[in-house]
Parts: C-alpha cells; structure tokens; sequence
C-alpha cells in the first residue's frame, strides 16, 4: 500500500508541474480517503510468510523398488502413505507399527531402475514366468526360506554387476514399468489431499559411478499426474539411462519443456561418493567445472539430503577436527559398494560442510556457485515406513526391521569392510517452511531452500540473516515477524550490505516435545580466505545451563541423562527452548561467507538403546548407545559487493 | 489380550476337572501357539487411548442470533466455519481478521429464540415488510447510524420485555424458523470434515427469567439427518420453557424420536443470581429428588466455567486465602443487571463450589447432580471464535477492535455499569479424543475427558490413581503410564486398594505462543463428617527453583510484562511442568473431588494490546496485565 502511494503522488505531482494535467489536481484534502490505510488489528491477518512448519521424508522406498522387494519388503505405495498419514500398519516383518504423530508430507521416491519388478515376480506375473531365469526365481521364491534369500541376492547381485537378465529387465517403455509408473503416480494422486497431507510424485534415479560411487539423487514433481504421466523416470541403465549428472538434468530440462511442469532434484550420501558428489573437477570430463555445470546444476539441485540412515554428512572430524560434534553417525568405509576404500582427500567434495566452502571456491572462479544448496534429512528406508524416530525405528530394509539380532548382521559387506546392523543411523525428516500443505508451496519452498534437516526430532527452527538484528529481537513475542521484516530466512542469500556493519542472525529452536531438551545453537561459518583456501568456524550462540565457555573457548557438554538399561532420560538438563541474535564477529566484506545453524539436542538413547532393552540383549561396547540428535538448517549467503 | 488368556486358562481347569469335556484336552505345548503374546515394538501401535487434544469452542453466536444481529454481526455461520478452519476473514466492522493456529472443532450456538430473526429483517423479507413494525425497523436499519442503533435497542428490549411484535417472530414450527434451523444445519454439514475438522451441530437455550442465566448450549453427536427431526428447544412459553427440566425432557424426546444423542452445557453461573448449581429447586423452592440430580447428569456433564462474561472456577469470597480466586470476576449482578449480587448468591454460581455442593447433595440424594467437568469457549457474538488477548474481537460487533471500544459500556441499569474492558478474552476447550471427529469429540465431552483454557493452548495430562510415584513423572511417555496405573481427568478414581492415600500424576507444557508456565496446582474439594463443605489448595510444581514461604505460600513468579509495547518474557516460569503428587491429608471416609489448575506467567491482556495498538492511555483501573489459566476436570473419589 505503501508503495502504491508513493507512486500515486509522484505521478501528481509529475502532471501536475507541466500544463499537461487531464483534469485539475483536487486539493490534498479531498483525496484523503482514497488511500486508507490497511487496517491491521488482527497480527495473524495479512501474513505472507511461512508460519508453520511441515514434517515429511522426501526419500521412502516400497516394494515397488527391487532391492527393497528383495530384501522381503511386502508393502506397498498405498501402505507407504497410509503410515505417513499416521495410520496403524502391519509391517512387512508381521509387527504392528505406527508413527507418534502423521508426516505432512511424503515423497515416495522408488528405484527407477526396474521399478516394479519385484511385485511382478512375487506374484507370478505371465511376463516374468515365461522367461526361464524368471521361472526359475519364482519359484525359489514360492518355497521361501533359504532358497527364497538366495534368490533375492542373485538378483541384488546381478543387477549390481549389470548381468542382469535383459529379457527380464523393466527397461523404460516397457508396458510392465509403464504400469509400474502408472501406479505410482496413481497411489500419489489418490492420497494427495490438499490442506491436510501432499503426496508428491517423485522417484529415485540411482546413478552409481564405476566402481560404485553413490550419485544417487531424488527426483522430486510439483506436478499432478496429468503431466508426471507424459513422460518416465529416468534410469541409470544404458542405453536409455546414464549414470551422469547432466544425462539427468538434460532428461528434466526436457519434461519441463514437454509438460510445462517443474522438477527439482536431491543428491544424498555423498559419503558414499568417494569424492564424487561435490567435486572441483568434473569426474565424466576430467576437466574443471564450467560455468555451465554450474549453472546447470544449482538450477536442478537446490537442496541436499544430509542425514539419512545410511549416515549423516553434514560434517566429517577429519575436515573437522576442532568440532567436537562433527563425528556423528560416521560412515566413512567406502563408496557404496564398499568396493573402493575411503581415501582422506575424498572427504572435502562429500560432506555438506565443505561442499558449502568448494561451493564458494567454484563461484569465486565461474561466477556462479553449483553448490548453493539447502539441506533436508529423510530416511531412505526401504520398508516402506518413514521412521526416524529412535524409539520407533523400523531399519534400512525388511531384512533389519526390529528383532533381537538385527544389530549384529552386516548390512552392507565386501571382502575391505562392513557396515554392521548397529551403524544404521535412526534419521532424518525434512522440515520444510511453507504457507500451506501443498504440492505448490512446499515444493516453492524446497525451491527457495526454505528448508532444514533433522536426524529425526521435529525441533522447530528459525534463522534469519540480515544487517540491523539487535538483541530485543530475540524477546520480540513474533520473532518470525521481525525476522522476515528485517532479514531474509534460511536459503536466502543476505540483502545488499549497507555501509559499514557485519551480518546479524536472529535464531531460535523450540524443543520436539517428545524428544530431548536442547543442548545448544551454533552457527558455522564457511568462508574463502584470501588465498582462496576454504575456512570454517563454529559458533556457540546461545546455550541452556547458564554454562560459561572454558579457557579454552570451548562450552562445557551439557551433560548426559541417559538411562541405558532403561532406554530412558530426563529432560533436567538443557532448555525446552532457545533464541538469540548473533553478529559476527570476525567478519570480512571482502570475503564471500556461508553460514547456517545447528541445533543440538542433549542425549538421548540410540535406537541400539531401545533394542537392547526391549529385546534383553547385550551389544558389544563399540556399540554406541545414546546419541545427541540435531538440526541443520539451510544456509544464508554473503556475497562481496552484493 | 492377558484377560482372554486367563479367562481361557480358568474354563480348561474347569473342564478336566470333571468329565464333562467336550474333546479329550490337549497337552499344553500343543496349546502354545494359540495366545501369541502381542507382538509390540513400536511404541505408538495398538494404543487405544487419546494421544491428542482438540481445540475448539463450543459457544459461538453468529448473525443469526437476535442479539448478535442487533448488534451489528453480519457474519453467518458459514463465516464462523470458515474463520475456525484458519481462514481469514473481513470482520462486520471491516477490519481483517485470522487466528494464529486453526481450531478443531466448533459448536455455532445461535440462541433458538428468534433465531434467524435479524438476517431477514437486515435483508428485508417481504414477510417482515407486510408487518408496520418490521417496515419501520427495516427503513431505519437502512438509513444507518443512530437510527440503526435505535432499531437494536427496540429489538432487544422488546423481546426482553415479551412485548417482540408476534408477527415478526420467528418461532418454531414457522416457515422462518425451520429455514433458519435448516440453513444452521447446512452450515455444520457443509464444513464437517472427519479426521480433520469437526463442525458440530448446536444452539443455545437461553432461559432467563428474571435476568437470572440459565443458559445451556447443547451439542449435537448427530449429522443433519437426524438433528433436522425436530426444530431447537426455546424458551417462550407455550412451545418453550425457561426450566431446565422442561429442556431435558425435550432432549430426551429427541433421542428417543430420532436414536441420535446431545448433551448440554451450562454457562455463566456467575450470572445467575445463585441458581445455577442450587440446593434447592429453583422453580418450586423445593429439595431436589433422586431423579432431578440423575436426569441433570444424564445431559449436562460439561459446564462452561470460563469466557467473555467472567470466569467462573472461584470467587474471592468463597476462596479468600486463594490469591488467584479474583480472576476477571463479574459479580455485580445476574445477567441484565436487574438484581444486586448478594453474598450468599455466589457459592451457587462457581464451580468450584458447585462440585462441593455436588458432593453434599449425592450424600442426600445418592447420586452428584453436579459431576461436571470443565470447558471454556468464547460466547462471542461476532462470528469470530477469538480467546487471544493480542487477537481480541470483542463479546459483539459493537465492540469489535477500537480505539473506544474499552470505554463504551457493555450493558448499564442504575449505577451498575458492564464496563467493556472487563470484558475477557476468553476461553477454548480443549479435548482429549482418540480423533477429530463428531463421535470421538462427544463421547470424550461425555466421560469429562476435557479441560477449559481462558485461551493459551496450554497442554495438559492430569491423572489419578493409588500408586503413582516419583519415577513416573520422568516416564518419556507420561500418558501411557498415567492410562495404564490410573484414570483420566473426569473419571472416577478406581476403588481404593489397600490403605493408600490418592496420588495424581499432572503435567502441562505452555503454548509455545504464549507465556512460560508458573505454577501447577491441585485444588481438592471434600466434605467432612459434618456435611461441610470445604476447599485446599495444594501447589504441586512450580517453576525458578522458588521456596515455600513460612506462610506456606509460593513466593509470586515475578512479571516481565511491559505494558507500554505490550509485550513480555519467558525469562521467568517454565515452559513445562510435571509432578506426581500425593493427597497428604486423606481422609478415606470423605467425599472428595480433585482438579488441576495449571498457571501461566504473567503476560499482557488484551486491554494492553489495545491501548498499545491505538495509542491511547486507558484509566488506572483497567487491568494490563493477565495471569492466563487452565482447568482440568475432576478426578472424583468416593467412599
């Protein structure tokens, strides 16, 4: 309204100077009522901004996937959203299972590589029977037992070393994975409901790099079916499928031309890369990132999927070595295969914290930054239940949803490493700060990297960045008002600087009532020297238990209540609730700088935890048994002479 | 699952005792599969018990009220849905107008009496234009101003008087009448929404003889088809009654006709006059009989005990060594101020004392006709269900946000004035059910499991039960202990085992909205070997580490409130407060009745907001400041 005015009378007094008015200027007086001012009593009317959180996983597998049908997964795309939604099921394994509170939204995101193969077989489809080897599995399948698990890892095994069958594959264009796509996009349609619960339809396209480098990223539609239908996903098996990147973003350039619709995709484990997924050389080329890769990529991949089952990576203690807090959930043995060994110079282009700095190293040489991203977690669980919560935790596939012995099998092994049962991290749920549950405005706010990760607590988080927050704010009773007002939230890049002044965040994290007290807010800081080098430091901002920081700089722990025989703890240490306005410090108008939140929590029992005490059962001491759960929020970017 | 196992192992015994087996008896390995222990891991399967709370008012009038439609309310209950669902919406006055979060639930209770009236005056039906009055009426309203004013002042007084022109009524079993019950009941229908937004069915009865509020609303468990079989019980004789008794007895034919259920919940006690939880009939002077307190239980097991017109839990007089009893009390007079509030009026009146009354009159009667338990809702007048101090609209639309709005009175006979600022910014219920629909919503109001709120969205778990200890109150999963070892807010205390003394397991987490909590108490009521009533007030959990003074009180949480900018800190109080508390003064051979009232720190009242928002200096005697509340039901003990 403001704005209208002040264009209004500068167009009067712009007629009215020359002798070219249309009609005489009335008096001042008589345009008094013509621009009332908006009447605002009601502080919740009239609000553009995000004020609720929503809660989903971006990243769940059914049945529908061949590795998690293999693996004994019997639930299907229907099941998959009836959990989310909150609703009692049956879980493949036979135990009865629900969320403590719905999801908001969900992503049911399948392999696209043979997208429906295994229901087929499972159920002795005509196709599949007529095919010999198809014959042949079905029936190993029907006897069950070790004959129906031989069966499964003969075709996990074949499909990992590309022997499997081509007269069996699903391959694109096919009439069976059209129809599994069509179910797909069918069970989202039918449990989309705007308002109250977003199905969005997506899929998981699964590029993994010789010799078995995880590329793996989430396609996710803001499209109903009508336009999701016009096309297929996007596979990794040649001819149709590549394994790379560009291959991909070429492939979503094309539906959006094609169906006017709008895709965004979301890379996750890069710990599993080995130095692949944010790389300072282009791994297909051999050659530097261009501008173009640049440009291309952070048009596609506004977000980051940092915490998962399969580890978290938002920051590794090698690339990290003053955070205290960087090794969390670790897994750091090799790509995903385990067929190649993690080397230490891989870690830099694998982890969120040093992808965000490579980011600003790239953008400093090209003018654009390809890793620009926000960050989620979501749980990548195969089973077709989206649990990340550590009393709830239901495992990576069917094969390690809760039993007695389900920590002490490998679940991923090779003749270098494994990665026991125990290392399954219980993580991660996407928050996302949108105006409304829907497909269009939750995914705008992926866009706008409106976005933060947990490994599983629903802690609601704010964090805004601009140049004039002071220390009332954080009293302020609508801190999202005077946030959005003086700053710009998570995602955004900070406005242009006025002369002279550092940055100021306003942050603050309310506690998950189901879940830990909260330990303390840091802010960490990337930034690029002058020499070009990547730098980090991690502020402590504010803190529960009055505690004062050490002579070493460094805040006392909080402490531990955990309970482990119990699988219990108790919220008498750290704070239900936190909030502060920070400035930097150390701040550099010369120096392009990222910065972000991270919300701890105080210990709490690990999953291993509850297990152990549900099941009675001893675990061996590397095991570990609490943990300190946290949020990472999406960051806000300064850029020199922005 | 363990009881059909034990009852299965009884009969087996049975059964190879004598020969009368049907089949020669297995051996028991052969049985083991048979009682598959329920296989539990996730912690949230297979509950059956209510994990969340509903909010809701159940109290709201629209322009299809007489009173609200004088008064200038021209939103209908479409509007109310509407705006409950979380919408915004332009408020009669024109400003704009949202809720913080959306509600789950809403009763629209337009009085019965005349209801419907107003809208069709507004918009000149030909029905009331053929009538000289309804004409002259409608050509004021239309010129506006004072002269629309003058037409409220006319309606109002008229209908108050009995003197309501015949032909303008709108009475039951009239055309009018069924269209505006019709168009109520579209209303509910058109925005019920199971599993996300519950729109119930409902009006108020406002029986006032004398000034003197009886008023229920009654809530409807049923959908149109059924609450369409009969039109709203009103008060005007000869189709109405202003007796509660005639009310029930409507409610019973009701039920009876269509197989559908209601209940009813009184409000505003504090208005009338000492009738409303009496012991004595009011309408004959007589003693109640078995069948008044039965028939009373049977449909009223709610009362309102806090909104716009005063809160209702205590009274200063009753409760004078309470220091938060005196909170927004309204005790000049019964409701229009035509009689004087005498003393001994007001232990028939709050319902802190009406549960004692409760308790003396079972010991007569052998059955509490006053075993209720507690809501709050708004009674507002605008189509607006807003309890927020910084989101106030006002008991009508004639008190909509202003900047003169504190300094117009509400209502004034004599001396006595209803000033506007007294009005509170008040309340919501909040529910216990297992899920947002009609069903679950009323069968939870019916077994009490609710609690009132003068607004804040405060959470809170209070339960009862002999063997509560410390450690449970660190439980992570509080309400499965509290369901598993006792019973809910509401209930009755399950028979005493042993020579224990009651333990109550309550807990409350704040609004994240609104202030930090400073206080849990427990408030038990008992009556002792002589038949008198009494009342203890019992601090159980408090918040910054404060001593009990030597006067055994808790020392005051300090206030943070800056009443210039209306605002305020949780510097002080805590967000969260949960204890296991043991009666220490049990006596095993009195009736006693237990209730939490959890308290928030102090935050600024909506008077501040205004004053604030408007720039205007308000005089000294405007409270500023508010210390928000909730009460829980009770949990009853019986010896």
């Amino acid at each position: 309204m403001l704005r209208n005015l002040t264009a209004a009378t500068a167009a009067a007094l712009l007629l009215a100077s020359p002798g070219h008015a249309q009609d005489p200027v009335p008096p001042a007086e008589a345009l008094e009522g013509a621009f009332k001012a908006q009447q605002h009593f009601s502080p919740y009317a009239g609000r553009t901004f995000p004020t609720q959180v929503y809660w989903g996983d971006t990243h769940l597998h059914t049945a529908m996937s061949m590795d998690a049908g293999a693996f004994g997964n019997r639930l299907g795309l229907e099941d998959a959203y009836r959990f989310a939604r909150g609703q009692e099921v049956t879980a493949a394994t036979g135990l009865r299972v629900k969320l403590s509170r719905p999801l908001d939204f969900l992503v049911v995101a399948d392999h696209s590589d043979n997208m429906g193969f295994f229901p087929d077989l499972f159920a002795g489809d005509p196709g599949i029977l007529a095919d010999s080897t198809g014959k042949r599995w079905y029936g190993m399948i029907q006897e069950g037992g070790e004959r129906a698990v031989a069966a499964a890892l003969e075709i996990i095994n074949m499909a990992s070393r590309g022997t499997f069958p081509q007269s069996l594959y699903y391959a694109p264009e096919s009439a069976a994975y059209r129809s599994a796509w069509e179910a797909t996009v069918r069970a989202a349609e039918q449990f989309n409901d705007p308002g109250r619960f977003t199905a969005f339809i997506g899929y998981e396209w699964t590029s993994l790099a010789p010799p078995g480098n995880n590329l793996h990223r989430v396609v996710v539609y803001r499209d109903g079916g009508d336009k999701a239908m016009q096309t297929l996903p996007f596979t990794m098996f040649p001819p149709v499928g590549s394994v790379h990147p560009e291959d991909l973003w070429t492939v979503l350039q094309t539906y959006e031309n094609k169906t006017g619709g709008r895709l965004l995709a979301i890379p996750h484990n890069g710990n599993l890369s080995n130095g692949m997924m944010f790389p300072l050389i282009n791994p297909v080329t051999g050659d530097a990132l261009t501008r173009e890769y640049a440009a291309t990529r952070i048009r596609w991949e506004p977000l980051v999927e940092v915490t998962q089952i399969k580890g978290d990576g938002e920051a590794h203690p090698l690339l990290s070595p003053d955070d205290e807090f960087a090794d969390y959930e670790t897994w750091d043995a090799g790509n995903l295969n385990l067929s190649e060994p993690k080397a230490p110079d891989m870690l830099p282009y694998e982890y969120g914290r040093s992808a965000l700095q490579v980011g600003l190293q790239v953008e400093q040489r090209l003018g654009v930054n390809p890793y620009k991203f926000g960050m989620i977690g979501s749980t990548d669980s195969h089973t077709s239940l989206a649990t990340a919560a550590e009393e709830n935790f239901f495992g990576k596939h069917s094969g390690s949803e809760p039993g007695p012995a389900r920590w002490e099998h490998p679940v991923l092994a090779s003749d270098d490493a494994t990665i026991w049962g125990w290392e399954q991290v219980s993580s991660g749920l996407a928050a996302v700060w949108a105006t409304e549950n829907t497909r269009e405005a939750i995914w705008d706010a992926m866009k706008r990297r409106e976005v933060y990760a947990t490994t599983g607590p629903r802690m609601m988080v704010r964090f805004f960045g601009g140049w004039e927050f002071e220390e009332a704010d954080a009293l302020n009773r609508l801190p999202a008002q005077v946030g959005y007002t003086k700053g710009v939230p998570m995602g955004a890049d900070l406005p242009p600087r006025p002369s002279g002044g550092a940055p100021t965040f306003l942050v603050g994290a309310l506690k998950d009532e189901l879940s830990g007290n909260l330990d303390r807010i840091q802010i960490i800081k990337g930034w690029v020297d002058a020499d070009g080098e990547r730098r980090e430091q991690v502020y402590d901002v504010v803190w529960s238990d009055g505690r004062v920081p050490g002579a070493d700089g460094k805040l006392p722990p909080v402490g531990n209540t955990v309970d482990v025989p119990n699988a219990t703890w108790t919220n008498t240490i750290g704070d239900p609730e936190l909030i502060t306005v920070w400035t930097d410090p150390d701040f550099d108008p010369s120096q392009r700088a990222v910065y972000y939140a991270r919300v701890l929590e105080i210990p709490t029992p690990r999953w291993t935890a509850y297990d152990a005490k549900r099941y009675g059962i001893e675990m061996s001491d590397d095991v570990p048994m609490w943990t300190q759960e946290r949020a990472y929020t999406s960051p806000i970017w300064y850029t020199p002479g922005q | 699952m363990l009881r059909t196992l034990v009852v299965a192992v009884a009969v087996a015994a049975v059964s190879t005792a004598t020969t009368y087996a049907q089949d020669p008896v297995p051996p028991a390995e052969t049985l083991e599969g048979a009682f598959k222990s329920q296989q539990h891991y996730s912690p949230y399967a297979g509950r059956n018990f209510p994990t969340q709370v509903y909010w809701g008012d159940t109290h709201l009038h629209t322009g299809m009220s007489m009173d609200a439609g004088a008064f200038g309310a021209r939103l209908n209950p479409k509007d109310a849905y509407r705006f409950a669902l979380g919408e915004e919406l332009t408020s009669s006055t024109g400003l704009q107008v949202k809720l913080s979060r959306p509600l789950d639930f809403l009763v629209v209770a337009d009085h019965s009496d005349n209801m419907g009236f107003f809208p069709r005056l507004y918009a000149g039906d030909p029905g009331m234009l053929a009538d000289p009055t309804g004409k002259r009426w409608y050509q004021m309203i239309k010129e506006g101003g004072q002269q629309g004013v003058q037409v409220a002042t006319e309606v109002i007084v008229a209908f108050s008087q009995g003197t309501f022109p015949e032909a303008l009524a709108s009475l039951p079993g009239s055309q009018a009448y069924r269209s505006a019950w019709d168009e109520t009941i579209e209303a509910a229908e058109m925005y019920n929404d199971p599993g996300r937004f519950t729109a119930f069915i409902g009006y108020e009865w406002t029986s006032n003889t004398a000034g003197n509020n009886l008023h229920r609303v009654v809530v409807y468990r049923d959908d149109g088809q059924k609450a369409g079989v009969m039109e709203p019980y009103t008060t005007l004789r000869p189709l109405g009654s202003d007796n509660p008794r005639d009310l029930w007895s409507w409610m019973q034919t009701y039920e009876d006709k269509t197989g559908g259920r209601l209940l009813a919940l009184a409000h505003n006690g504090n208005l009338s006059n000492g009738i409303m939880f009496p012991m004595l009939d009011s309408f004959t002077g007589e003693p109640f009989d078995r069948a008044y307190a039965e028939t009373r239980m049977k449909w009223e097991p709610l009362y309102e005990v806090t909104q716009i017109k005063g809160d209702g839990e205590a009274h200063p007089y009753l409760s004078p060594t309470d220091e938060f009893a005196d909170y927004e009390t309204w005790d000049q007079g019964n409701l229009d101020l035509s009689t004087l509030k005498q003393d001994e009026m007001l232990q028939y009146e709050y319902a802190r004392s009406g549960l004692q009354i409760g308790l003396q009159l079972e010991q007569q009667l052998g059955v509490n006709p006053y075993k209720f338990g507690m809501v709050g809702s708004t009674d507002s007048h605008t189509g607006l269900a807003t309890a927020e101090e910084e989101n106030f609209f006002g008991k009508h639309s004639g008190a909509e946000p202003s900047a003169e709005r504190y300094e117009h009175p509400m209502a004034k006979v004599g001396d006595m004035v209803y000033e506007s600022w007294s009005m509170v910014s008040s309340g919501y219920a909040a529910v216990w059910a297992t899920e947002n629909t009609r069903e679950a919503l009323f069968d939870a109001m019916k077994r009490r499991e609710t609690y009132a709120t003068t607004g804040p969205r405060i959470l809170v778990r209070f339960f009862g039960g002999w063997e509560f200890e410390e450690a449970d109150a660190m439980n992570r999963l509080p309400a499965q202990v509290g369901y598993t070892k006792g019973v809910p807010m509401g209930a009755d205390l399950p028979a005493r085992a042993g020579n224990a003394a009651p333990t109550f397991l309550v807990a409350a987490l704040k609004d994240q909205l609104s202030g930090n909590l400073d206080r849990i108490q427990i408030v038990k009521g008992w009556v002792d070997g002589d038949g008198e009533r009494h009342e203890k007030i019992y601090d159980v959990v408090w918040s910054d580490d404060r001593q009990v003074g030597r006067d055994g009180k808790l020392s005051p949480v300090g206030n943070t409130v800056d009443v210039a900018n209306a605002t305020w800190t949780n510097t002080i109080g805590a967000p969260e407060l949960i204890t296991v508390w043991t009666d220490p003064d049990f006596d095993p051979d009195h009736s006693a009745v237990y209730y939490a009232r959890v308290l928030e720190i102090p935050t600024p009242r909506w008077t501040a907001y205004e004053a604030e928002r408007f720039g205007i200096t308000m005089p000294a005697e405007v409270p500023m400041t508010t210390q928000e509340r909730a009460y829980t039901s009770p949990i009853w003990y019986t010896p």
